[in-house]
């Protein structure tokens, strides 16, 4: 009974010591382990390792983040993948200084690195819960965060002011100027865009004024951004360029009038530029005014034969109507035509040509056609003379011969 | 040539029968005849005392 009793209680003593080693993740004496091929094989560990610091099993090595986790304590090994130790990690809001499982370094927080088990080389460890690189990721992203609003602000103050791009700043880790420079771009697109928006608001309002009065009066909100001053600016001068445009059109216009009729009466008190268009419009019409009565006389040139008074009640546009007649220099031509064609003693055909010259060219072929004529004639004399002449000889011949027969 | 003389002479026989009314109409036929005969001759001696032009005379 006795013998019973004691392997009862050396079984229950053997068991229970057994179960314990096993819940403090199997470690030995020194708080470590040597890696299993099934946890090498997952990538969880290799090699030697620790994770209660060296300690023994008592699970509680640190007083201070002591947890009663004996009944839930992991170890390494019972992770089928490490994103699973990371998704426990992270729901159990472990960290390098609160580590009750040990499932980072050596249990004792002397080494520990914020990195559970050991993560496979590439493995992306901003993802395991207040791990270095996951504070520094989320350092930089603060930085980055602060960058882009600090470069924006900026940006958008230099585009507005359209003062030279620079998106470079000396303050700051490179995060932040990484932030910065790509904040500062696109403040500065949005500073430029905003200020061509209101340079295009301050032309549209310097149209209007430019269209109402004379004399530019900028707003003085305009009056501090230069941009916004010029665009004004430039609006009012468009609108009164504009302006006086069509006021030296509609000069020109009755200039142009009245050198059509003649009348010369520029108008008084009023811009010099006006009365200059005045001008141009008056020269115009009596360039043309000048041209028709030039090409008047040069047409009546083919219809005369002399030249008649074309009574113009204006000397100035008979000088004009003179002046094309005595231009007409292809009067010569038909005339020599014509002369040469009756001279020729061709029959009479005007030549197409010179159809509207009828008048001229009969008149020079009968001159030609009578010379013609005359010079038959005295040919025709010539030769009857000729001819007489030599009659008389030869009877003048015979005479002698008979008188010398009968001497 | 030989119309054109006889033209000629018979111009000349017109001539001759003219201005000779009163002479004696035989012995002007005569002096016409002689006149002419003699011109006749007078060309034909010319022609042959023309001496032919050859190649050896020149």
């Amino acid at each position: 009974m006795v013998k019973k009793v004691l392997f009862i209680v050396l079984s229950t003593s053997l068991l229970l010591g057994a179960s314990a080693y096993a819940h403090s993740g199997r470690t030995d004496s020194n708080g470590g382990h040597n890696c299993s091929p099934k946890s090498q094989a997952k990538g969880l560990c290799s090699g030697y390792h620790y994770h209660n610091g060296g300690s023994s099993s008592s699970g509680s090595s640190t007083s201070t983040t002591s947890k009663p986790a004996a009944s839930s304590d992991k170890d390494c090994s019972d992770f089928a993948t490490y994103d699973e130790v990371v998704e426990y990690w992270n729901s159990k809001g472990y960290s390098a200084t609160y580590d009750p499982e040990n499932l980072d370094g050596w249990g004792t927080g002397q080494v520990d690195d914020g990195i559970p088990c050991e993560a496979p080389g590439n493995y992306d460890k901003t993802k395991i819960n207040n791990s270095p690189e996951q504070v520094h990721f989320k350092q930089e992203q603060a930085d980055t965060k602060r960058g882009e609003e600090n470069g924006h602000a900026q940006g958008l103050k230099d585009g507005y002011e359209e003062s030279g791009a620079d998106d470079s700043t000396s303050e700051g880790s490179n995060a932040y100027t990484s932030g910065y420079s790509s904040g500062y771009n696109k403040g500065y697109e949005e500073g430029q865009k905003k200020i061509e928006a209101e340079k295009l608001k301050a032309k549209t309002e310097g149209i209007a004024q430019g269209k109402k009065q004379d004399e530019m009066a900028i707003p003085e909100s305009y009056l501090k951004h230069p941009g916004l001053k010029a665009s004004f600016k430039s609006g009012f001068n468009q609108a009164l360029q504009e302006r006086i445009e069509i006021m030296k059109k509609e000069y020109q216009d009755l200039g142009y009038k009245d050198g059509k009729k003649d009348s010369h009466s520029p108008p008084e008190k009023v811009n010099d530029l006006f009365v200059k268009a005045y001008q141009e419009g008056y020269e115009i019409a009596q360039n043309e005014l000048k041209q028709e009565y030039f090409d008047m006389g040069y047409e009546a040139a083919f219809t005369m034969l002399k030249y008649k008074d074309p009574n113009l009640t204006n000397d100035k546009f008979t000088q004009w109507y003179n002046d094309g007649f005595d231009s007409n220099e292809e009067i010569v031509e038909i005339q020599n035509s014509a002369k040469s064609s009756g001279e020729n003693g061709d029959e009479y055909s005007i030549p197409s040509k010179y159809e509207k010259a009828e008048v001229i060219y009969k008149h020079y072929y009968k001159k030609g056609y009578q010379q013609y004529e005359e010079e038959q004639k005295q040919n025709q004399a010539t030769a009857a003379g000729g001819a007489g002449v030599f009659a008389l000889s030869w009877l003048g011949r015979r005479l002698y011969v008979a008188r010398k027969m009968i001497r | 040539m030989g119309i054109y003389q006889n033209i000629c002479y018979k111009v000349e026989d017109l001539l001759v029968k003219a201005i000779a009314k009163k002479l004696d109409p035989a012995e002007v036929k005569a002096k016409v005849s002689n006149y002419r005969n003699e011109k006749e001759m007078t060309r034909l001696q010319r022609k042959e005392a023309r001496v032919p032009r050859t190649t050896k005379n020149v």
